[in-house]
């Protein structure tokens, strides 16, 4: 499965907001607030449904102290995780 | 007791408008004010002021079978769908309107009004501007401030303990509300534990949010927004699965925790938490 090329978004159900770069996030349904840490964060704010996972990945990697093969692999990580969680949308490609 | 025209509210016989953080919500119907003046938390909340919002109130002829343990709230775009025990409502913020259904006997009716008026609230609130929130509140020189925490954190006695330090708003739920980024706490009818405690509708400026934390010596440690934000956000007693809802909720907890400062209190079973409290006035 190709991941780096899917556009991720905010999944539907969720509430959200950056507060002081941290991102806080409701899930209505399960009553559950979520809080990301500072990468985290930007990588859902980054998730606008217009950005390819490898163009955050390469953000990423530009503003976090962190090798590029890494931050790739990590931000595919995560956006499957949020994929799973319902906290965002994406597909990834065959 | 009896209550003037003026403090009812209202000419209307089968009506009483109640108030909590400025928000007038009317209750219309036969023998609605003999339900709502019969509970002794209502009186400091009448008000003569027009309503948001007008909610026709029947009175079932038998007790019906609603058999519901706790309150059900269904919360879709700006109305509410509500049943408990002894009752059953409707609300649509959006529109200024709703009806409720209670029981024919007044101890359960009041029950029931009284679980309504929570939820209906929590709504109306968010749409005017404020919140409910679940904590304990006090007004102490002219200031106020909120404590929360989840259930067992210490609302109830950080209230009692506070009995002759400040004029108590509630220990379970406060009012919450934005004047033009000017945030104030309110007193409302809505009480935990100490529900034989005076009720008050008077408000002050928001000037802390503390977080509740047991311990055994008195340490007040700043929150940092992001995480203050999620905390206010949890301690919100709305569940919607309306994201326009949550979004403006969130919003509303963003402002706040931008505007008024959070900390984490941590505080033994006495009153000297007011002391570092009163050091930061």
């Amino acid at each position: 499965m190709n991941w780096l090329d899917a556009q991720p978004d905010k999944h539907p159900r969720t509430a959200s907001r950056l507060v002081d770069g941290e991102a806080v996030i409701i899930l209505p349904e399960e009553g559950v607030v979520r809080m990301l840490n500072q990468v985290g964060s930007r990588i859902w704010d980054l998730a606008d449904g217009t950005r390819p996972v490898r163009d955050i990945a390469e953000t990423i990697y530009g503003e976090f102290d962190v090798e590029r093969e890494q931050a790739r692999k990590e931000v595919v990580e995560f956006i499957q995780q949020m994929v799973e969680g319902e906290l965002l949308v994406a597909e990834a490609s065959l | 007791m009896s209550y003037s025209k003026a403090e009812l509210g209202t000419e209307r016989e089968d009506e009483v408008r109640l108030d909590v953080a400025g928000v007038v919500l009317a209750l219309r119907g036969d023998g609605v004010r003999r339900t709502v003046l019969g509970a002794p938390q209502y009186p400091p909340f009448l008000s003569s002021a027009p309503s948001v919002a007008t909610v026709e109130v029947e009175r079932a002829e038998v007790n019906p079978v609603w058999t519901l343990p706790g309150p059900e709230v269904k919360l879709e775009g700006q109305s509410l769908s509500f049943g408990t025990f002894g009752g059953e409502a409707y609300l649509d913020a959006g529109a200024g309107s709703g009806w409720l259904r209670v029981a024919a006997d007044d101890h359960v009716a009041q029950g029931a009004l009284a679980n309504f008026l929570r939820v209906a609230y929590a709504l109306l609130l968010i749409h005017h501007g404020g919140f409910l929130f679940h904590s304990a509140g006090m007004i102490r020189d002219g200031r106020g401030y909120v404590f929360y925490g989840h259930s067992g954190s210490g609302k109830s006695t950080i209230t009692r303990l506070s009995r002759e330090q400040a004029t108590l708003l509630s220990d379970d739920l406060v009012a919450l509300r934005d004047y033009g980024g000017a945030w104030r706490v309110h007193g409302t009818p809505f009480w935990g534990e100490l529900r034989d405690y005076p009720r008050t509708a008077a408000s002050a400026p928001l000037r802390g949010l503390f977080s509740l934390v047991k311990a055994n010596d008195v340490a007040l440690e700043p929150l940092p927004s992001g995480l203050a934000a999620a905390d206010v956000v949890s301690s919100v007693p709305v569940t919607s699965t309306e994201p326009r809802l949550s979004t403006r909720l969130i919003d509303l907890c963003a402002d706040l925790v931008a505007r008024v400062p959070c900390y984490r209190l941590y505080f033994p079973r006495n009153d000297s938490f007011w002391r570092v409290i009163d050091e930061l006035a």
